[in-house]
């Protein structure tokens, strides 16, 4: 059906292309194009208004076109006001085009098409390229941090191929899904391999109406990536190289060095370094003092490079670029380095025919934690000081003999652990796509995109055999993996652009159609014969392989859209997806429906406005709804199937024989109970928004108010222990709403001083709550703990103890435990609590007894923070005098909580392990009276001590709950630019030297490293939303980078 | 030219694309759909072996139920290592709802109750879709091993987690366990209310009357020694009837399994080598039901845990590790033949009548004057109590089954590498404290090889491991099951009978010879003296004794309710400051875990919790 009628637009491009054969008398008009100051303007369009005619002026400005004299001129670049000129008798046209203060001008890419935005009924943010090209990022995600209003982007890891997590307006869902990334129209898996200075545009289509038209994929918002062409017909290709170079230093805890441990110990556990009559043990100062935090970490370095050349004639215009960063980890042995390329190339090969392609490579290398070191902690609290890292014979420090229970350490020489665990892991990523953009009569326009996208990941992870202390790896061990995955994406897209009279009309119908193909494969082999990356089996090898080719991935969808309006003035849009998805949802419910409308009133056209307020030059209102939805969830969870059991440790079960050494059967039970009626979650949301500009277009500003609902909810209810499944049920149950508002306000110098600033602050409030979770038995999902090691709820702090709550009524993942109401000051008052074993005591926290029962239990814990931000909000300056420059970024959050799970162990002994300072800070510890800090426990008449009674520590309670309102400088710029006559004789016309600060400082009242959380592991599966703002133990270091860099154009 | 080209092969590129076919139904490429297996029967055994293979979960006995839960809640071990607090609870014997432990064998006993549940379903369609006739009596054997499973799981669960045991007070209205008789085919049918004792009781019994019907006449041998059989299930049917004081039902069960099954008790001389490993002694005429475990993790790094291959290990013997006199010959430098976290409680070793105190290290007057080593200690055990510890073994003052459980310093042997013999030793963290035995275990312990490093058992085996099948049901339990059965029945002539034959084998006398060792009566003194409970109770003593670390006494000390008295009789332990916290309201059952009550609207939590 599609294919014919391909084939038929053909055929009416070939009789149009015929038409336009006649041609009309003309003469050469020729001129000369220049900006304000007077200095020639390359690149600009001259087209014959109504016509496809037209040329660019050269690298002097200068152009020369054929045109009659009752034909019009339009002279139009980015960046400036459009011109129109009437040819009239003249034969040369001489310009002045005045740089373009109105934002509201700006093109926006919107789905499957573009809009200027003053036509927009939708919400989309809009960031320029060029304002987070120098920024230490590797990721376009990163780069739109605090400067849209209503996109959170946190940044909580120093890990050098971290990705952010974006969440745009709040929570909607315990499946957050990503955005959706559309790079040059077509959809890719993910953002993370663009090179952040390819790209010209990033448009964040925000509220429903706007991403509706990705359907089933769209709730969480679509990153709309448009990367750079070359431009300027006739001038030489614009080449730009630029390079920067920064350290990295991380943030990280202090653990007790030798002194104060030993000190620390002879108040909990005095037989350790003591002898009874309380002097110290012999040998005490032969022990070690080691730094474990230190001998982890270390100041790393980012550096990149960047070449690009860029060109344009009138048939076709091309970019190439290629670009390199190397990031070394703060953590010993991790470096992450990415290299890649890019060709976009456009054709005009006719009047109506243009094609082209975007083609990207690149190749990240990475040397990730590996091995029983693998997860990273921001300070290894179960580490003790008295290990040296190397004793002296040179072997990896253990635990000396002969002081008490200290000497069964039962924890790791994790400098030992590391260093025998070698890894190396590579990404390449290909993005391409090929596209026909032909004319058709009657403004009708076809386009056909064909996609192709390839991902291959491999894997060498070589552990070796060692033993230190009571860690011991018996045999060295070999695993290789690759992932190989395909996207293969075709679409076509028929627009009609139409005007009679004011009226004014744009429709699109499409088809779109995706397949992708997923293959892996996983093999470890033991005891390999050489140590390295090689599979060589010996006589004691053990081998596991595991993989699997599926090529069912399918998704078809159908789309359509009107665009309608009357004079510029009253706008009218509504559009359409039907989206199928046949691995991702049950068979009862493959296709799902997706529509919004829109509408805007450009209220100061009309007359009346402009006489009431003229100083508002653009003044617009707008309303939307859409719905959208989230598929964000595995293939065939609807299914229920056999496969190899795993008990609850693993594979190790999954086998089983019936005699000493005996040949084995393999395990194979039912993993699930099936779901037929499983499908996407509907994000319904309505949006009613403002823009305006005033004064010139200086200020500028949008305001936006929204209402997100979702329903259906993807939900994966835990089933009872007593089904024997441990797999949740996924289902579609509950509702979430999300209100909130958005703001953006600008205000920028006039461009014609010297002195030129733009500042801008974006703000989104936004308020979360989970409304219905009709779930069976009770309505709340409890997640998250205090981990030390992620995925052992039993050894930590707050051992088994969930942190959060997400019920109805309630915001997504609440802080749930004990209410602090205070510490107790004397033992009588303490008296009347009894928390954990025993009764209060003065330093003890005093807890809230919710049921009045006279005991602190499960039953008392009740919310005590929302994870949550109220508002995230960013603020953007930018000044410029002369040559130098100078950008500030800031972000920050307000009215947050933070679960500092990090100040239980370094404020109390965790396990066999180490502790901080802080420690010393503790009520009635040494000679302290009552502090702010809870007691640690209680001397025995013995002489021993009874670590924490009350479980001030070790339960989940306010104490622990802290604000985590902050306000950072993320990155701060300055640079200056040489003046082009200096450097004319070296042939580059200009250059830029830059210094910068990431990270540089936060003004926050939270007492932990970093405010800026993202979310802990969720035992319960979830992507975060139920773990958000946990300050964990478990996560690697953020970072501080200082930069230098230079940025020339040849 | 160029453009038809690019015309053609754009009109090629959107041929290739197509408009794909929607598809009906899709699965997993990489799993067996419900629909459509199992169908062979190689298939149907692959749904059984989880049945068995769930044992070894890390909650059950692959790692955390004997050395971490019951060993301390029993006080048959003392855990040096205080650093998990779930653990501490046990020994503390006052669970919180959230313990690890009391949690995960609940998950993981539910779990095998379902792997069950799937293979009586997947047995009925196979032999619906694909089987054929002749195929009925395997499919049968099959059906059987399921239900003894699922009996299997049931009886711990109620064990554990029962409100109540039956006795002459009653009990069997109480809360029972949330019951599935199938698999669960969708959401509602996924919230199960308690049943009652009895009826929970009742459910366990009649899938093991199943069992031994299904199974009737099946006897496994060569590769299949390990899978359950008709005997087997009577034998549990019986201990089922003796848990809920069914005496007449037990009595008749029982001794239907003595007299028939062909099992007996095995000679001392096998007895004392057949808990540590020695695969010559696994499976034999003793053991009913068997868990066989291979000292080989098969290349995972750490035992039952790991993605790289499935085993048929467990790693308990990391914990309680027997230890050897240090390299360097000194106690201090010991070294555990595992992790070494737990030693025997000494108070263990005075329960089995070991009467001669501690010892004393002295200097070793063969000591060559420099380079200690562990055969050339610079001190030694004091020589003449080194000379009293050997007369009580031959003379046998002490229970000989303290030496069949346990290594003791000094005087027994261990082989840390699996060749180089060392003294034995206290643990290090007990080095220069002379009030203290420090005796390590032996059954189910690794003394021959460090338990790291198994390949020094097996070649080529690799990952932690250990060595020894556990028994589940052998023929010592069913003597004093049958004992126990006679005595509540009122006939103490046979109940004293058949405790006297499993105290004559203990001591390597004829089993059914009266001799010297004999109780006279059922409350004679036991080598527990002055033990107020298990002094003058020869059942108690014998079960505790026989069945020492073996898992059940938990059990026992639960039905019996001697709780209070068994925390007062051990005091403390190393992982607790203070006493032992027994509650009898409250420390009988374990608590259904917090998930369960959180997912299950229907589920009612114990009392006390």
């Amino acid at each position: 059906m599609y294919r014919k009628l391909l084939l038929k637009n053909v055929m009416l491009g070939f009789f149009l292309l015929l038409s336009h054969l006649v041609l009309a008398q003309s003469i050469t008009v020729t001129g000369k194009v220049t900006d304000e100051k007077g200095n020639p303007l390359p690149g600009v369009t001259i087209a014959l208004k109504g016509t496809a005619k037209g040329t660019n002026s050269d690298a002097n400005g200068g152009y020369s076109i054929s045109a009659s004299s009752n034909d019009v001129l339009v002279f139009t670049t980015i960046g400036f006001n459009r011109i129109e000129e009437p040819v009239g008798s003249r034969i040369s046209i001489n310009v002045q085009l005045k740089e373009d203060q109105r934002q509201l001008n700006d093109v926006v890419v919107v789905g499957y098409g573009t809009q200027r935005r003053r036509d927009l009924t939708g919400s989309v943010g809009s960031v320029k390229g060029d304002v987070f090209k120098n920024q230490p990022i590797t990721n376009p995600t990163e780069a739109l941090q605090g400067r849209v209003a209503g996109v959170d982007i946190i940044k909580s890891s120093g890990a050098p191929d971290a990705t952010p997590t974006i969440i745009i307006r709040g929570l909607a869902s315990l499946n957050q899904p990503n955005p959706l990334y559309i790079v040059d129209g077509v959809r890719v898996p993910d953002g993370n391999n663009i090179n952040p200075q390819d790209i010209a545009t990033i448009d964040v289509l925000k509220d429903a109406s706007s991403a509706a038209i990705y359907g089933a994929a769209a709730a969480g918002g679509v990153i709309v990536i448009t990367t750079k062409k070359g431009t300027g017909v006739g001038t030489v290709p614009a080449i730009n190289f630029n390079a920067r170079y920064g350290i990295t230093t991380p943030k990280l805890v202090k653990l007790l060095n030798k002194n104060d441990f030993i000190r620390l110990e002879n108040i909990i556990n005095p037989s350790y370094f003591q002898n009874t009559d309380g002097t110290p043990k012999a040998g005490i100062d032969t022990l070690a003092d080691t730094d474990w935090t230190k001998a982890l970490y270390r100041n790393a370095y980012e550096q990149n490079y960047n070449l690009s050349v860029a060109g344009s004639s009138p048939v076709v215009n091309y970019l190439f670029s290629g670009f390199y960063n190397s990031q070394k980890g703060i953590y010993i042995k991790s470096y992450s380095n990415i290299g890649g390329a890019r060709i976009n190339t456009d054709y005009k090969l006719s009047k109506w025919l243009k094609i082209g392609e975007q083609l990207a490579i690149s190749q990240r290398r990475t040397s990730p934690p590996v091995g029983s070191e693998a997860q990273l902690h921001n300070a290894p609290f179960r580490t003790l000081p008295v290990i040296p890292v190397m004793d002296r014979f040179g072997k990896y420090g253990v635990v000396p003999n002969g002081y008490g229970q200290l000497s069964q350490f039962a924890g790791s020489n994790p400098v030992g652990s590391a260093n025998y665990a070698n890894a190396q892991n590579a990404r390449n990523n290909l993005q391409s796509n090929v596209y026909a953009d032909i004319t058709l009569p009657y403004g009708f326009n076809f386009r056909a995109n064909f996609s192709y996208n390839y991902y291959l990941e491999n894997q060498d992870y070589f552990q070796d055999a060692f033993t230190i202390g009571k860690i011991s790896v018996g045999s060295n061990s070999l695993n290789k993996y690759f992932i190989e995955s395909t996207q293969f994406l075709s679409n076509y897209v028929l627009s009609w652009n139409h005007s009679y009279g004011k009226h004014n009309i744009n429709a699109i119908a499409g088809y779109e159609q995706i397949q992708n193909k997923y293959n892996n494969l996983n093999a470890s082999e033991t005891a390999i014969g050489l140590p390295g990356y090689s599979f060589i089996q010996t006589s004691n090898s053990n081998l596991a392989i595991s993989g699997k080719n599926d090529a069912n991935g399918l998704i078809k969808s159908k789309f359509a859209r009107v665009n309608y309006n009357f004079n510029s003035r009253y706008y009218l849009s509504g559009s359409i997806r039907q989206d199928a998805n046949f691995v991702v949802f049950g068979p009862n419910k493959q296709k799902g429906v997706f529509p919004a409308a829109s509408a805007g009133w450009n209220i100061s056209e009309e007359p009346f406005f402009k006489k009431l307020l003229p100083v508002f030059t653009t003044f617009k209102l707008r309303g939307s709804y859409g719905e959208l939805g989230n598929s964000n969830i595995g293939p065939y969870l609807f299914n229920s199937s056999y496969q190899q059991f795993q008990a609850t440790n693993g594979i190790a079960s999954g086998g089983q024989n019936f005699s000493p050494n005996g040949p084995f059967t393999i395990a194979n039970s039912i993993n699930a109970i099936p779901n037929p009626n499983l499908h996407w979650e509907t994000i319904r949301e309505t949006n009613l928004g403002i823009d305006g500009e005033a004064l010139n277009g200086r200020l500028y500003f949008t305001a936006e108010v929204y209402n997100k609902n979702t329903v259906d909810m993807l939900y994966n209810i835990k089933l009872p222990l007593s089904t024997g499944f441990t797999a949740p049920y996924i289902t579609n149950i509950g509702k979430v709403n999300s209100k909130g508002i958005d703001l953006m306000v600008g205000f920028r110098g006039n461009s014609s001083s010297a002195f030129g600033y733009d500042i801008s602050a974006t703000a989104g409030f936004n308020r979360n709550k989970v409304t219905s979770l009709a779930g069976l038995a009770t309505d709340a999902i409890y997640d998250g703990y205090n981990y030390y090691s992620i995925g052992d709820p039993g050894f930590n702090m707050m051992p088994n103890q969930t942190l959060t709550i997400t019920q109805a009524g309630s915001p997504f993942g609440s802080f749930y435990g004990y209410k602090v109401l205070g510490i107790f000051q004397t033992d009588a008052e303490a008296a009347v609590q009894k928390a954990g074993s025993g009764v209060a005591r003065a330093g003890d926290l005093h807890f809230e007894d919710l049921n009045k029962d006279g005991v602190i239990n499960d039953a008392d814990r009740q919310i005590i923070g929302n994870p949550n931000p109220k508002l995230v909000y960013g603020i953007n300056a930018r000044f410029n005098f002369k040559g130098f420059d100078a950008a500030l970024l800031f972000n920050g959050v307000a009215g947050v909580d933070i679960f500092n799970g990090v100040k239980a162990y370094e404020q109390y002994p965790f396990s066999d392990g180490n502790t901080t300072s802080q420690v010393f800070g503790n009520s009635l510890l040494g000679n302290n009276g009552v502090t702010d800090q809870p007691r640690l426990g209680i001397k025995n008449a013995d002489g021993s001590f009874t670590l924490d009674p009350n479980k001030n520590f070790t339960s989940v309670n306010s104490y622990f709950v802290e604000s985590g309102s902050y306000l950072k400088l993320k990155n701060l710029q300055i640079g200056y630019t040489f003046s082009s006559k200096l450097l004319q004789t070296v042939k580059i016309k200009n250059a830029r030297v830059f210094i910068m600060g990431n990270n540089l400082f936060t003004i926050t009242k939270y007492s932990g490293l970093d405010p800026e959380l993202g979310s802990a592991a969720s035992a319960q599966g979830y992507s975060g939303v139920t773990t958000r703002g946990v300050d964990a133990v478990s996560q690697y270091p953020q970072t501080r980078i200082y930069s230098a860099g230079v940025d020339i154009n040849f | 030219m160029s453009k038809k080209l690019y015309i053609t092969s754009l009109l090629a590129l959107a041929m290739l694309a197509g408009c794909k076919k929607d598809l009906d139904t899709t699965s997993d490429p990489s799993l067996y759909s419900t629909s459509n297996y199992p169908t062979t029967i190689n298939d149907l055994q692959s749904t059984l072996a989880p049945c068995y293979s769930n044992l070894r979960d890390q909650n059950l006995l692959g790692f955390n139920l004997m050395p971490k839960a019951l060993s301390n809640a029993t006080h048959t071990a003392n855990s040096a290592y205080n650093g998990d607090v779930s653990w501490n609870e046990m020994a503390n014997t006052n669970l919180s709802v959230t313990n690890s432990y009391s949690s995960g064998a609940y998950t993981s006993y539910f779990v095998g109750v379902k792997n069950c549940n799937v293979v009586l379903a997947a047995a009925d369609l196979y032999m619906e879709k694909f089987g054929k006739a002749q195929e009925k009596a395997t499919v049968d054997l099959i059906r059987g091993q399921a239900y003894f499973l699922r009996a299997y799981y049931y009886f711990q669960l109620e064990c554990l987690f029962g409100e109540s045991y039956i006795t002459t007070a009653g009990g069997g209205d109480k809360m029972g366990m949330a019951i599935y008789n199938g698999v669960p085919a969708d959401l509602a049918s996924t919230q199960v209310a308690r049943s009652t004792v009895r009826q929970t009781w009742d459910f366990i019994e009649n899938d093991l009357k199943q069992a031994a019907t299904l199974l009737k006449g099946k006897i496994w041998s060569g590769d299949e020694r390990g899978r359950v059989s008709e005997w087997a299930a009577k034998g549990l049917l019986g201990k089922a009837y003796v848990f809920t004081q069914d005496w007449a039902n037990a009595r008749t069960t029982l001794l239907d399994v003595i007299q028939n099954s062909g099992k007996t008790l095995m000679p001392f001389t096998k007895y004392a080598d057949a808990f540590d490993g020695n695969s010559a002694n696994e499976f034999n005429e003793e053991s009913l039901f068997e868990l066989n475990v291979d000292p080989d993790a098969r290349g995972n790094d750490y035992g039952i845990y790991g993605g790289k291959a499935y085993n048929s290990t467990t790693i308990n013997g990391l914990v309680w590790s027997a230890w050897a006199l240090g390299a360097d010959g000194t106690e201090g430098g010991a070294q555990p033949l595992g992790y070494g976290n737990e030693v025997v409680h000494d108070k263990n070793v005075t329960r089995f009548g070991y009467k001669i105190g501690y010892y004393n290290l002295v200097n070793n007057p063969a000591y060559t004057g420099s380079n200690p080593t562990q055969n050339n200690p610079r001190q030694i055990m004091d020589p003449a109590y080194r000379a009293q510890a050997l007369l009580v073994r031959t003379n046998k003052t002490a229970d000989p089954r303290l030496f069949v459980n346990t290594v003791q310093p000094w005087i027994d042997q261990v082989k840390p590498d699996g060749v180089t013999v060392y003294p034995a030793s206290k643990p290090n963290f007990y080095a220069g404290q002379v009030n203290t035995f420090g005796f390590s275990f032996r059954k189910y312990s690794p003394v021959n090889y460090n338990v790291n490093d198994p390949s020094t058992l097996k070649a080529g085996a690799n990952g932690p491991a250990d060595a020894w099948n556990q028994y589940l049901l052998r023929m010592a339990d069913v003597y004093l099951l049958y004992a126990e059965a006679c005595k509540g029945a009122g006939d103490n002539g046979t109940a004293l009978d058949y405790i006297n034959r499993v105290k004559r084998r203990a001591y390597d006398l004829p089993l059914t010879a009266a001799s010297a060792v004999d109780y006279p009566s059922l409350s004679s003194a036991t080598s527990a003296t002055g033990d107020p409970v298990l002094g003058n109770n020869p059942l108690y003593y014998e079960r505790w004794a026989e069945l020492f670390n073996e898992g059940g006494w938990w059990y026992d000390v639960c039905r019996w309710r001697i709780g209070a008295s068994e925390a007062a009789y051990f005091g403390t332990a190393l992982n607790l400051t203070g006493t032992i916290q027994w509650n009898d309201s409250k420390s009988y059952t374990w608590p259904i875990p917090l998930a369960e009550i959180n997912s299950n609207s229907k589920i009612k939590q114990n009392p006390g919790y």
